[in-house]
């Protein structure tokens, strides 16, 4: 990027078009979608003029605004218990090496590799047998289990980047170990703990497949609504939910960078 | 009154791991550190120096033995009931904190009254000279700055032991030899008891009123600079402090307070110290190149005792001083020889002149092993 010579690769031919063509193969329709939720014009291929009003629409729907509280409901309560969880697991694994940390560790992990179907299938099969009635508490659980490895990372990796010393140097200067932890560890992990909050919580708010096996009756989140939306039609009224929702993620995610890079 | 002991290490041991892995950090060490005094453990990366001192902070408890700090037994009492404190080698300072916030930490934990920090903070922060760098956070230091401190942190407590632990060489030549200097105006200063670890020996040297020479987890030597200096015992001792020449021989009888010693090379040599040792012995003396003189082959010698026949291998030239290699016969090794380059004198010798070395004996130092 920087000085004339730049990128080596800019020297073949076709490297920038096929780059232009992902980018716009990732975000074109999604700009497009943008641009469909202004459209005066109910039928979604004819432009007639720029209008707000599926917006205020979708936001005067009691069904979209009542999947919605579910959604941050979810969100929140998966993010708080999976941040807390996460926290106490690095923590933990920072403490020092044992018998079959690789494993442990790997295990901790494997939410994220697990083929989501699968875990779904899983997860409403427990349910059942154990006997729990569906509704937005198997939701939390679900999300909870599938957000505690996206907290985990971060906060693991904002551990490993701190110097031992520092809680060894707090020991020193006369604070037992939970005063050690409140002054020094924790003001250093938050950055950590934060963005790996933010990071679950748009993970939450986004799932769809797990949400969709385990949610019962009332339960009902933002995706799982957009998808039945969805089955009747592409309207404007999703579009402008999307749009929403894309609002939210993106602000999110931006804030949980922003956080990880302040020291 | 006997001076009164601040730090007593009796017959500690630490060994890390365990079965085969074992590594025994520290081999039944004893040391007794005085009141008030710069001591410093100084040896080879590895020996145990530091492991020592993480036994006196507390970070790592013995395998066995006793630490006593004025006659209390630390055994299982954790870093922060401890009445020492740490400059750790990379500072260790908090980040997110100013730098009056890292001075007052351990005067918060310890629960000293608001208006008392301040001026405490204030004090010590001019003590090491960074009045008015309170507000500041350590990133927006220099190393130095930093350096003082991880130094203002630690004294801030008032420490009846202050532990460093190779503070000093992170910084580059210059700002070392500043800090050297000011560490010792703060240990004469303060009077506070300095533990110091380094594996400089230059800076073990210059800073320390004692100081312990360790290797393999052993304690070798204990003395103040210049015993350990001139009166080396150990063989290690002698080579890991300044240069030294090594040589072989036999202890003969005493006469006149002064021990004769045949050497393998040929030749005999006197000293004055040999008390560890019998007659007949096989010994190994250390003789410091400084110590010995040259003298041109033609010389009125009179008798041979104390002098070598050699020839000038080379020649360097130092400004303050010169240095010889000189080849004897049957020795594997060069002896080097230092001498004091008088006024407008050129170097009386050049490579390849036949040379004899004149040893006194003050400048041989029997060792123990």
């Amino acid at each position: 990027m920087s000085g004339r010579g730049g990128n080596p690769l800019w020297r073949f031919a076709g490297v920038r078009p096929a780059a232009a063509l992902f980018f716009a193969y990732l975000y074109l329709p999604i700009v497009i979608l943008i641009v469909l939720s202004f459209n005066a014009n109910r039928t979604v291929t004819i432009w007639t003029g720029l209008t707000t009003d599926w917006y205020v629409e979708v936001l005067s729907n009691g069904d979209i605004l009542r999947a919605a509280r579910n959604s941050l409901i979810v969100a929140f309560s998966a993010t708080f218990i999976a941040t807390v969880a996460g926290t106490l697991a690095a923590l933990g694994m920072a403490r020092g090496r044992f018998r079959g940390e690789a494993a442990v560790n790997g295990v901790m992990g494997l939410p994220l590799v697990v083929p989501e179907i699968v875990t779904a299938v899983a997860t409403l099969l427990f349910f059942i047998l154990v006997g729990i009635k569906l509704g937005l508490l198997t939701v939390i659980i679900g999300h909870t289990v599938f957000c505690t490895p996206f907290a985990y990372l971060p906060i693991r990796a904002r551990l490993e980047g701190m110097d031992p010393s520092l809680r060894e140097a707090a020991s020193d200067l006369y604070a037992d170990a939970w005063r050690a932890f409140r002054r020094v560890t924790l003001p250093l992990l938050w950055p950590g703990i934060l963005s790996g909050a933010l990071l679950a919580f748009i993970i939450s708010l986004d799932d769809f497949v797990i949400t969709y096996f385990v949610a019962g009756a009332g339960a009902t989140t933002l995706p799982v609504y957009i998808f039945g939306m969805i089955r009747i039609g592409v309207t404007p009224e999703v579009n402008a939910l999307s749009s929403l929702m894309l609002l939210v993620s993106i602000l999110f995610v931006s804030l949980s960078f922003l956080v990880q890079r302040q020291r | 009154m006997p001076q009164a002991n601040a730090i007593d290490i009796r017959d500690i041991t630490k060994v890390f791991g365990q079965g085969a892995e074992a590594v025994h950090a520290l081999d039944h060490v004893s040391l007794a550190i005085r009141e008030g005094e710069f001591f410093t453990l100084l040896g080879p990366s590895g020996c145990g120096k530091t492991t020592l001192l993480r036994l006196l902070a507390g970070f790592e408890q013995p395998t066995a033995g006793v630490i006593g700090l004025y006659g209390d037994d630390l055994a299982g009492l954790p870093p922060f009931r401890r009445p020492v404190n740490t400059v750790f080698q990379n500072y260790a300072l908090f980040p997110h904190m100013t730098v009056a916030g890292n001075v007052a930490f351990g005067l918060e934990m310890q629960r000293w009254r608001r208006g008392d920090i301040e001026r405490r903070v204030e004090e010590v922060l001019s003590l090491v000279k960074l009045a008015g760098y309170g507000q500041r956070k350590p990133a927006q230091l220099s190393g130095g700055q930093q350096q003082r401190v991880a130094l203002a942190r630690a004294l801030a407590n008032r420490p009846k032991v202050l532990l460093l632990d190779e503070p000093l060489s992170a910084l580059d030549l210059k700002l070392r030899k500043e800090m050297q200097i000011e560490l010792k105006r703060l240990q004469v200063e303060t009077g506070i008891t300095f533990v110091f670890v380094t594996h400089d020996q230059e800076e073990a040297l210059t800073m320390s009123d004692r100081l312990a020479v360790m290797q393999d987890g052993k304690v070798l030597q204990v003395g103040t600079p210049a015993e350990i200096y001139e009166r080396p015992t150990r063989r290690f001792v002698a080579d890991f402090i300044g240069d030294t020449n090594f040589l072989q021989g036999v202890l003969g009888r005493a006469a006149n307070g002064e021990i004769q010693i045949k050497l393998d090379v040929g030749g005999m040599v006197t000293t004055r110290h040999a008390e560890a040792h019998t007659e007949g012995e096989r010994v190994t003396l250390a003789v410091r190149p400084e110590r010995v003189d040259l003298e041109p082959v033609n010389a009125e010698a009179g008798e041979d005792t104390g002098r070598l026949r050699g020839v000038v291998e080379t020649v360097v030239y130092f400004g303050t001083d010169t240095s010889y290699r000189i080849n004897i016969d049957s020795l594997p090794e060069p002896v080097l020889v230092r001498v004091q380059n008088r006024q407008g004198a050129a170097s009386p010798f050049a490579s390849g002149d036949s040379v004899r070395l004149r040893i006194p004996p003050e400048a041989v130092q029997v060792l123990v092993d």
